[in-house]
């Protein structure tokens, strides 16, 4: 889809409308599973299609489209957790979250989520969390994902390794606790 | 919910969620703050810039040293100091290692050269600047 409008170097709002209707949900999940919050994820990802959509030029065609957008994704998360604003109020969230009864984003989840491995998923550390996500779910390959996460192919694999390690720790106790 | 590690990896090549999360309303808030966006083209502007400003300048430059010759203004001012006598008159040997025509050339050659390097100068860091600059 893109690759005929890269050509000519312009990406115009048809192009754009196809862009986010082809991608636009692997980029809230990206968005979502980064930052673990609905409303964070709803902004990066608008604000994903504005950086491409703005920054098209960039787009060299080493990687897929999806790669390139997901990339700009987690800038974007980067930028919005860096902002001392968004900080503050997740602070307060958290300071917040006092009651038993069960939040928003929770009751979303319990809704929403296709399976229980994406609930697992949704426990680990952010570092394995992405890493399972990029190349489990996106079908990265280690060099892409290295390359996206600005670390060595090695250091790449040792997290790959290590999450997956972490999951199925996890994945163990919440056999368990369905069993009991 | 007894899986393989095999088989959960598997499974997270689905969608993690049912139903669309990036709906149609956020499509359309990011087509209209797109709405009015203009791609701004500073690299080309500058360039565009240099490209008229910098000849004009050497002109200027030029024109302008060229105009001045030297003597005719100091013509028209009365000097505070007289010119000093030939060293033959006063017995003080001459030190001057070149004739004053050549000399005089000397010194034009050298107004003309530092011109050019300055406006070569003034050249490469606007280049420089617009190489660095991003949209």
């Amino acid at each position: 889809m893109y690759g005929a409008t890269k050509d000519s170097n312009t990406m115009n709002a048809a192009a754009l409308k196809t862009l986010m209707e082809d991608y636009g949900e692997d980029v809230w999940n990206y968005a979502y599973y980064l930052a673990r919050s609905r409303s964070a994820a709803d902004d990066i990802s608008q604000e994903t299609f504005i950086r491409a959509y703005k920054y098209r030029d960039t787009f060299r065609g080493e990687a897929s489209v999806r790669t390139w957008l997901l990339r700009i994704t987690r800038n974007r998360w980067l930028s919005y957790r860096s902002s001392s604003f968004i900080r503050r109020v997740t602070l307060q969230a958290h300071a917040g979250r006092s009651g038993s009864s069960p939040s928003a984003e929770e009751v979303f989840l319990q809704q929403s989520l296709s399976s229980e491995v994406w609930k697992v998923v949704l426990q680990l550390p952010r570092n394995a969390r992405e890493v399972l996500m990029l190349y489990a779910h996106y079908g990265l390959s280690m060099e892409e994902m290295a390359g996206m996460l600005g670390i060595s192919l090695s250091a790449a694999k040792s997290r790959l390794h290590r999450a997956r390690q972490q999951a199925n720790e996890y994945w163990e106790k919440e056999k368990e606790l369905n069993r009991s | 919910m007894s899986k393989l590690p095999e088989e959960w990896e598997q499974q997270l090549k689905e969608k993690p969620f049912e139903g669309m999360n990036f709906t149609p309303q956020m499509q359309k808030k990011v087509e209209q703050r797109l709405g009015g966006y203009q791609p701004k083209r500073k690299r080309y502007k500058i360039l565009a810039y240099a490209a008229v400003l910098l000849p004009v300048m050497a002109m200027l430059l030029w024109f302008g040293y060229s105009g001045l010759e030297p003597g005719k203004l100091a013509g028209r001012i009365t000097p505070l100091v007289s010119e000093a006598p030939p060293p033959r008159e006063t017995g003080a040997a001459d030190f001057s290692p070149l004739p004053p025509a050549i000399a005089k050339a000397f010194q034009a050659m050298i107004m003309r050269l530092a011109s050019a390097a300055f406006i070569m100068l003034k050249s490469l860091s606007l280049l420089l600047k617009t190489k660095g600059l991003k949209y």
